[in-house]
């Protein structure tokens, strides 16, 4: 479970922006691309990143 | 950081975690008190843990802070130090992967970043600095523990060389000076810096990596073979067929970001 307060401080580690917080997944839209969160805690490693577009 | 660099770092401590969370060197020391006394004088709001391991420095914090963050590169140390803090009763503790050279946190998120016994796991401690840096609040402290690097160039590439066999993923550690000119290079102010000596039980210290028997008798033979001088700089204690312990110097230091 990622907290509220925990939400409002994380940031991409790629380009710093505004994350979108997902069930599943954290999305940076200026990156295009969704980092997982597994076993409740989320990867932000650009290693583990997928590739991520609007439309999908 | 360096993807060989992290997947060295994963495979070595994604195997120890366990071995971490039950380190009684990691669990407690002179050096944890002093990061906690250094803590405790500072506003220490909102705390981050770079490279957490087994979530000691995290758990110590936790009883200082309102809000610690542990974040770590490998994610069964991360599983691991959960299940260790969430054993011992500590509820305001997050856990997040990352990079300590990429962190992925807003711009002045912390009042207190803590980083113990990790850094000589960075490819590039300068960028963990920096990053560091960046998300520490102006008026925050960085509080860092490490191996220190040795003045002597023989002396420090026979540890190096010891750390190297029983640990692949340690790059090196570094001397005051050297980590004075990170500090600053990154914008940090050196408030204070003291060394400390911690002594290390062989069995103990090889056991936590999982050494096989073989590379041990190995990495004893290299100590037993090295220059007496290299030995005597870390009070290595010898028997007639072992090893016994040793002793190495750790640097503390506090840095503000102004």
């Amino acid at each position: 479970m990622i907290d509220e307060e925990l939400k409002a401080i994380l940031a991409c580690p790629a380009c710093k922006g505004d994350l979108i917080f997902e069930e599943t997944r954290i999305i940076c839209p200026a990156c295009r691309k969704a980092y997982p969160i597994r076993d409740g805690i989320p990867v932000m490693l650009i290693s583990e990143a997928e590739p991520w577009s609007p439309d999908r | 950081m360096s993807d060989a660099q992290a997947r060295r770092v994963q495979q070595q401590f994604g195997r120890s975690a366990a071995a971490y969370v039950t380190s009684p060197l990691h669990a407690a020391g002179e050096d944890l008190d002093r990061l906690l006394a250094w803590g405790a004088a500072r506003r220490s709001d909102r705390v981050l843990d770079v490279a957490t391991g087994g979530g000691h420095t995290a758990l110590a914090f936790a009883g200082v802070a309102r809000r610690v963050v542990a974040s770590d590169l490998t994610e069964p140390m991360l599983q691991a130090a959960r299940g260790h803090l969430q054993a011992r009763g500590a509820a305001n503790v997050g856990f997040v992967a990352g990079d300590a050279g990429a962190l992925p946190f807003r711009d002045g998120s912390f009042d207190v970043v803590t980083c113990r016994t990790a850094a000589h796991h960075f490819a590039d401690v300068g960028a963990a600095v920096r990053q560091i840096y960046r998300v520490l609040r102006p008026g925050g402290s960085l509080l860092l523990q490490d191996i220190l690097g040795h003045d002597d160039s023989e002396v420090s590439a026979f540890i190096l060389e010891v750390e190297k066999r029983r640990d692949p993923s340690h790059v090196r550690s570094y001397r005051t000076v050297e980590w004075k000119a990170f500090l600053r290079a990154a914008g940090l102010t050196v408030m204070e810096d003291f060394v400390i000596w911690k002594a290390r039980e062989w069995d103990e210290w090889t056991g936590r990596m999982r050494m096989s028997a073989d590379a041990r008798r190995e990495l004893e033979t290299f100590v037993r073979r090295a220059p007496e001088r290299c030995r005597a700089a870390f009070d290595f204690a010898l028997t007639r067929d072992t090893v016994v312990s040793f002793t190495d110097r750790q640097i503390l230091l506090r840095a503000d970001r102004d």
